[in-house]
């Protein structure tokens, strides 16, 4: 919300200051051109405020976008919150798990433990057994004289000692195959609970690399939100600019064009479509930005260009796309060297982002005339920046020219 | 009254003699003649009941001696026998004289030891061997007296008068005597025939077999010659000299003793 | 000659040869006394079978002692029956830890297995196949005996040999009586042939033969039933010394206040008329044979 209000208190500020400043401007400029346009400063004005106020509402909607974005930003935030909560809940399983693996393994030591010692009671037993059978035996070898009376009872002892031990022994056996199975079961289970853990954590760290995916999405998502609202405002800096600085040239001319009374001969148009011979690319290559409301698809925001740029091989010259004359080169930040050519009443092109132009200010080019040269690239391409303006406004390059789609 | 019929004796070659008939009266003395060899000895074991006449019989108070053994036995109980040869061989319990008068005791019956010790020593003396030492040939007599001499050291007329003593101990009815008077010789001879008739006065009956009459014995002649065989039968006459007083006190209670025959 | 003369003629006759004699006969009676002593108080292997050989009633596991002493005691009260003992498992247990020594481990992780028993001893005297069937008979009901050990298979078969072995016993003491009996007729014989002579003198001198022999067969019985008597009281008294100082005589013969037990007493007595009635004979077997060969 404050930011809204910022913007709007910003931006007819900016508004306001590109006026002041293009008042000023305008009244360090040109006598002639300044006075030919104020006779109709008025309905420039207007047009001027109209103009702000689409500006205004373009940067309205700006902000809006930029709310959107902040909105997304926060469902991303959410989205985020929502996944710690995830995480946090499964992390909470996970020790869960975690407490139930221990206890299972506290049990199953148990019963390892109780196996153990069954083993070691029924190898207790069973040696007592081999031993008492073969001391039985040696001791019936040694005793052949005695009386068979005593040997009878002897032997019945032996018998029932032996017996005892026998069924204990047995019974040793059938608890231990009775623990195995217990503990081989809690094996299972701890098997299951381990692999249940293992999921888990992979689920886990699942979660855990979405949320920092989603974080690094998130931030990533900020960065960019960062650089994108800095080339929001650069390029609606730059919009801005350009507008100012056309919407300037564009007084002036009219200025200068209405202090003039005569037109040696030509016939101005007004419109590209009245061009005679039609128009020429500056550059030949395939548009990469092109001209009018562009929803980056990322922030869901609209990006008005006013002109396009062309891509095409660096340190391509520069021509012109018709006949006209150059109003204006200079530097505008944002698209570099700029040069302004007016091929007739309010007509002008505008190009941008080139490394030097041959043109000077009132120099008059013909159609398909160098201009300049684009920037050297170590990737071999260079971009240009062309706008076309008709009667104050911005008009799409690519439905006047033949530009190459991308 | 010792009658023999018809007496006969088997000997070792044939008959002996046969046929011999005899009588001896009671308190009498008698004397049987005969040979040497001529069976005298076995004649008077014969009338004593000794031995069974082969032929014949004896009869003693008018009962058969041959017949019953028992007469026999009671006959012989009452009849000394004074045998021809003394000791006896064979006799372990004979050799003093004090033996002698021991069996000669034990024969005779209950004899209470001080009777028996008198008659003894009056016996000896009649006999003389009370004091008499025991022979020239003999060793000095032994301590003891009498009873303590040896028979075998005595002489034949010492033994022979020692058996006679013996026999007279038991107080005999009758007495046999074997070849007594001439075994004692000739200078007893006299006094023994004064004992005999002494003794048969007393009512004993002697019968003495000798070989031959002995010397200044006024013996007369009896039975018949042609049933006496090979003997000759007399009768010593008991009617005697003057008897000493000393010679009539031996048995004061009569012939067989207290307990008679 | 007087019966009463010719009474002990033998003592009158040859006093020191015959005091000899009878010294001798006295040892030989001693032997035939002591054995018969032993014979009378043992009846032969009885008494020592009866000590060595019981019969075991093996109690069940369950059985209290009070349960057991009571049953030992019933048992005891049997005819046949001279001693009948509880034992406790521990000494059942004892018993056989002692027999076979390697047997400790079985007690080790459990309970005693071995229950209480009780050993039956029989009566010498009734030592007998039904004897122990009785005894059988009176216990196998009883819930509390698991088992009756009867000495197998080998019990009747000793129960019948011990009456042969006894009967032999009997029959070496009839054959040393008989040896002495002998023994006895040859001294007799030796004697009246000395003293033939002798007799025959005095039977020449009216003593009767056959009352001879009578009265000294006489005079030799009451010799030899005083020395019977004697022998038996001696033997009587040195055996009483020597259960006074071992006690393996009373399990092999017996315990000696048993000779004054009716029956003991009886065969004593039998003994001793036998001594003297023998002795008569020997004498008169002895004249009879000394007389025969003397002719």
């Amino acid at each position: 919300m404050a930011f809204r209000a910022l913007i709007r208190q910003i931006a007819p500020a900016r508004a306001l200051a590109a006026l002041a400043v293009g008042l000023l401007v305008l009244a360090a400029g040109d006598g002639p051109a300044a006075a030919a346009q104020r006779a109709d400063g008025l309905g420039r004005l207007r047009t001027e405020k109209a103009r702000l106020t689409e500006m205004k509402r373009k940067a309205e909607a700006a902000a809006a976008e930029l709310a959107d974005t902040i909105l997304r930003e926060k469902t991303a935030r959410n989205r985020v919150g929502a996944l710690k909560g995830r995480l946090a809940r499964q992390r909470a399983l996970v020790a869960r798990i975690d407490r139930k693996l221990a206890d299972l393994g506290a049990e199953l030591d148990r019963a390892e433990g109780d196996i153990r010692e069954i083993e070691s009671r029924r190898d207790q037993a069973r040696r007592g057994l081999r031993g008492a059978a073969s001391a039985a035996f040696f001791g019936m070898k040694n005793r052949a004289g005695r009386f068979p009376p005593g040997e009878e009872r002897l032997r019945t002892f032996a018998r029932l000692a032996l017996a005892s031990e026998h069924g204990r022994l047995s019974r040793l056996t059938e608890d231990k195959e009775k623990k195995e199975t217990l503990a081989s079961g809690l094996e299972h289970r701890l098997a299951a609970s381990e692999r249940t853990i293992e999921r888990e954590r992979r689920v886990g760290e699942e979660l855990l690399s979405q949320r920092k995916a989603e974080e690094k999405a998130l931030a990533d998502l900020a960065a960019r939100k960062k650089r994108k609202e800095k080339e929001l405002k650069a390029l609606r800096a730059r919009v801005a600019r350009m507008e100012s600085l056309v919407a300037r040239i564009e007084r002036r001319v009219r200025d200068r064009d209405r202090r003039r009374t005569t037109v040696p001969g030509k016939s101005w148009p007004s419109l590209f479509s009245g061009i005679a011979g039609g128009l020429v690319p500056p550059v030949d290559g395939r548009v990469t930005a092109r001209f009018g409301r562009q929803r980056d698809p990322d922030f869901d925001v609209v990006v008005e260009n006013h002109g396009v740029e062309i891509e095409t091989a660096s340190g391509s010259p520069i021509r012109a796309v018709a006949r006209g004359e150059v109003v204006f080169s200079g530097s505008l930040s944002g698209f570099g060297k700029v040069l302004i050519l007016q091929h007739g009443a309010g007509l002008f092109s505008v190009y941008g982002k080139a490394a030097s132009y041959t043109a000077a200010q009132g120099q008059s080019v013909g159609r398909g005339d160098v201009v300049g040269r684009l920037p050297e690239n170590s990737d071999g391409k260079s971009v240009l920046y062309l706008e076309l303006r008709a009667g104050g406004a911005a008009v799409d390059p690519a439905s006047v020219l033949p530009l190459g789609r991308h | 009254m010792i009658e023999a019929f018809r007496l006969g004796a088997l000997g070792r070659g044939g008959t002996l003699w046969e046929g011999v008939d005899l009588s001896f009266g009671e308190g009498d003395v008698w004397l049987v003649a005969g040979p040497a060899s001529c069976g005298k000895t076995l004649l008077l074991r014969i009338l004593r009941g000794d031995r069974r006449p082969d032929a014949g019989d004896v009869v003693v108070g008018g009962e058969s001696l041959a017949r019953d053994g028992r007469v026999a036995a009671a006959f012989r109980a009452s009849a000394g026998l004074v045998p021809q040869s003394f000791p006896p061989r064979d006799i372990a319990a004979l050799r003093t004289v004090g033996d002698l008068f021991r069996l000669s005791a034990i024969a005779a019956g209950a004899i209470p030891a001080q009777e028996r010790a008198r008659r003894e020593e009056e016996l000896l003396a009649l006999v003389g061997l009370s004091d008499a030492p025991p022979g020239p040939d003999a060793p000095a007599p032994p301590p003891g007296g009498a009873h303590a001499w040896e028979l075998e050291s005595l002489s034949l007329s010492e033994r022979a008068r020692v058996a006679l003593a013996a026999e007279l101990l038991r107080n005999p009815k009758y007495l046999f005597a074997d070849t007594l008077v001439a075994n004692a010789g000739s200078d007893w001879s006299d006094k023994l025939g004064a004992l005999f008739r002494a003794l048969a006065r007393e009512g004993r009956t002697i019968v003495l077999a000798e070989r031959s009459v002995p010397d200044r014995w006024q013996v007369v002649r009896t039975g018949d010659p042609a049933v006496s065989g090979p003997f000759s039968f007399y009768r010593l006459g008991v009617a005697a000299p003057e008897p000493k007083p000393s010679d009539l006190e031996w048995f004061p209670d009569g012939p067989g003793g207290k307990e008679g025959a | 000659m007087s019966a009463r003369s010719s009474w002990w003629i033998d003592w009158k006759l040859s006093p020191g040869a015959l005091a000899r004699e009878t010294a001798g006969r006295l040892v030989l009676f001693l032997v035939l006394a002591a054995c018969f002593l032993a014979l009378v108080l043992s009846g032969g292997v009885d008494r020592f079978l009866s000590r060595q050989w019981a019969i075991t009633a093996v109690l069940r596991l369950s059985v209290p002692e009070a349960e057991g002493r009571g049953i030992a005691a019933k048992v005891a009260g049997l005819p046949p029956v001279e001693s009948a003992v509880y034992k406790g498992p521990e000494d059942a247990w004892k018993e056989f830890t002692a027999a076979y020594p390697g047997v400790e481990a079985l007690r080790a992780a459990g309970g005693n297995p071995l229950p209480g028993y009780v050993e039956i001893h029989l009566r010498p005297g009734r030592l007998s196949e039904e004897a122990v069937a009785s005894v059988a008979a009176a216990l196998r009901p009883l819930p509390q005996v698991d088992e009756l050990l009867t000495g197998g298979k080998w019990a009747p078969r000793i129960l019948r040999l011990k009456r042969w072995v006894n009967a032999a016993f009997w029959a070496a003491f009839a054959l040393l009586g008989a040896a002495f009996f002998m023994v006895f007729a040859v001294q007799e014989k030796a004697r009246a042939a000395r003293h033939a002579a002798d007799f025959a003198f005095l039977a020449e001198r009216g003593a009767s033969s056959r009352g001879m022999a009578l009265r000294r067969a006489a005079a030799t019985a009451f010799c030899g039933g005083v020395l019977a008597l004697l022998s038996l009281g001696a033997a009587a008294g040195g055996y009483v010394l020597v259960d006074s100082r071992s006690t393996l005589a009373r399990s092999v013969v017996g315990p000696p206040p048993e000779l004054l037990a009716p029956e003991a007493l009886t065969l004593l007595g039998a003994f001793l008329v036998s001594a003297a009635l023998l002795s008569g004979a020997a004498s008169l077997i002895g004249w009879r044979s000394a007389l025969s060969s003397a002719k």
